[in-house]
């Protein structure tokens, strides 16, 4: 009740919040905008115009996910509404949640509205597009949504202030833009020194490269649309990217729960 | 109804106390801590309200340890904190009917408390305005509304008054002291005539540790004769090398 209630408020706040209007804007525009604009004026079909969308999408939602996500704590401890807030009969565990459930809501929200938006434009294009493509292009949006609002979450509850969640959460966003690259250059090192033969490429580095929330997003996208969603490989299993996403998603919010229950509020 | 520390003790740093071995029965009533700012006196707020938790020592909210059973005491308990915030963005109405669904109040008996209150604090007139167009002693009578909304058997205020016009401090005290009733009120300020006209009990904090404990008329017969009152004409400079006896 009291996690349904916090949600509830944290929901209403949206709306009278520009900054989060904005968080909305940039997701529908980000999903059902960039799609319709891409089936108006390429030649492309609408699976490449959705598969040529998400490297976009991948690279801006986990920032706007954590933009929207890192102030669900902070922002009250700053201002000292935490201390009310902790005092009433509420536990420190259903305040963290009511407010993870409420930043799900609203971001959940915005992917739905921008999938419609997506579906409607390529409809109005004269490009139909299947189900399955909807559904893996909805489920890569929502696993990066999810798993970046949880981590922008599990940021808020574990630091002090707002600005080191800022700080931590741009910190987040720059390996997760960065991450191919990282992976990459480990790669490299690694042929360089040995450990890996240039033409081979080991299970665990491809594991890796997963290992981050867009990424395993992609994967999940690309073995759901391949006809094939669940072969022998794990690596091309939409299973495998799955359960990387629902760590990303339970994890960071575990590890801000256990610092935020008994964190000293000054 | 008894609020029983013993033995409590908050540390921050290896060698920063911020309260210590503080033990003291809470009956009834209202009870002043006073003490110079840094005393702990928030501190020990936070403590008893749960928002905290001690390093040493035990609470006990009729006889039920407050550190192991938080639920116990935050279900009976109305606290306004120092430097009480509240949602700007929100108006007067929609922040109480938030506050009560959180205290877990119906909505007919939220409602009704709610209209009590606002009448309490007079802020009947300002209901629908956003709380962002407050001013400071507007808010203050904010957070008294707020932390009276579920009638608490424990009210613990920190520094209602502090930053208030004479007019607004007035108003505070009487909201205050109008309702203290059967419960108990912990009542932490520096400011000695808000302990002087409410409490009858007062413990002075000092570096953390409690220096006396006794009630109020003990406490000015105690140090009648040794209070000064300094006064000056306007403008005729600074207090100089004034010496005390």
């Amino acid at each position: 009740m009291s996690v349904e209630q916090i949600a509830r408020k944290d929901i209403a706040d949206t709306g009278r919040s520009r900054s989060l209007w904005l968080v909305v804007a940039a997701v529908v525009v980000l999903t059902g905008g960039l799609v319709t604009l891409a089936a108006f004026v390429t030649d492309l079909g609408s699976r490449e115009v959705i598969t040529q969308s998400l490297g976009i999408s991948a690279s801006l939602f986990p920032i706007i996910a954590l933009f929207a996500a890192k102030g669900a704590i902070t922002a009250e401890r700053d201002s000292g509404s935490l201390r009310t807030l902790l005092a009433l009969p509420p536990s420190r565990g259903e305040v963290l949640f009511g407010k993870l459930l409420g930043r799900l809501v609203v971001v959940v929200v915005a992917v739905a509205v921008g999938v419609v938006g997506c579906v409607v434009g390529l409809l109005v294009a004269g490009k139909p597009t299947s189900a399955t493509v909807v559904a893996a292009y909805a489920a890569m949006l929502l696993g990066t949504v999810v798993s970046y609002t949880s981590v922008g979450v599990g940021i808020s509850a574990s630091v002090a202030t707002d600005g080191r969640a800022t700080g931590v959460a741009v910190g987040a966003f720059t390996v997760a833009l960065l991450w191919s690259a990282l992976v990459g250059l480990v790669r490299s090192l690694l042929v360089e020194v040995g450990v890996v033969s240039p033409d081979a490429s080991p299970q665990w580095l491809e594991l890796l490269g997963i290992a981050e929330p867009s990424q395993a997003a992609q994967a999940l996208y690309r073995a759901l649309v391949s006809g094939t969603p669940f072969p022998g490989d794990p690596l091309q299993s939409a299973w495998l990217p799955a359960l990387v996403l629902l760590l990303w998603a339970i994890v960071p919010v575990a590890v801000g729960y256990r610092r935020f229950r008994r964190a000293d509020l000054g | 109804m008894t609020l029983e520390v013993s033995a409590l003790g908050k540390q921050y740093t290896a060698d920063t106390w911020r309260v210590r071995d503080v033990t003291a029965t809470f009956e009834p009533g209202v009870h002043g801590l006073m003490g110079p700012n840094g005393a702990g006196k928030s501190t020990l707020m936070r403590l008893v309200t749960t928002v905290a938790e001690p390093t040493e020592g035990e609470i006990r909210w009729d006889g039920t340890s407050v550190v192991d059973r938080p639920a116990t005491v935050r279900s009976r308990l109305g606290y306004l904190p120092q430097d009480f915030d509240t949602y700007p963005s929100l108006r007067l109405e929609e922040f109480l009917e938030y506050v009560a669904a959180l205290r877990g109040l119906d909505g007919e008996t939220a409602s009704a408390r709610t209209d009590e209150l606002l009448e309490l604090v007079n802020l009947q007139h300002v209901r629908d305005r956003r709380l962002d167009t407050f001013s400071g002693g507007m808010h203050q009578r904010v957070g008294i509304a707020q932390a009276l909304l579920n009638d608490p058997d424990l009210l613990v205020v920190d520094e209602p008054t502090v930053g208030l016009d004479p007019e607004e401090r007035v108003r505070i005290r009487s909201a205050l002291a109008d309702t203290a009733g059967d419960r108990v009120v912990l009542l932490s300020t520096h400011i000695v005539p808000d302990v002087e006209t409410m409490a009858s009990q007062v413990t002075v904090l000092d570096d953390g540790d409690p220096v006396t404990r006794e009630r109020i008329e003990q406490m000015l017969r105690r140090v009648e004769g040794r209070v000064y009152r300094l006064s000056r004409p306007s403008g005729s400079g600074s207090y100089g090398n004034l010496r005390f006896p």
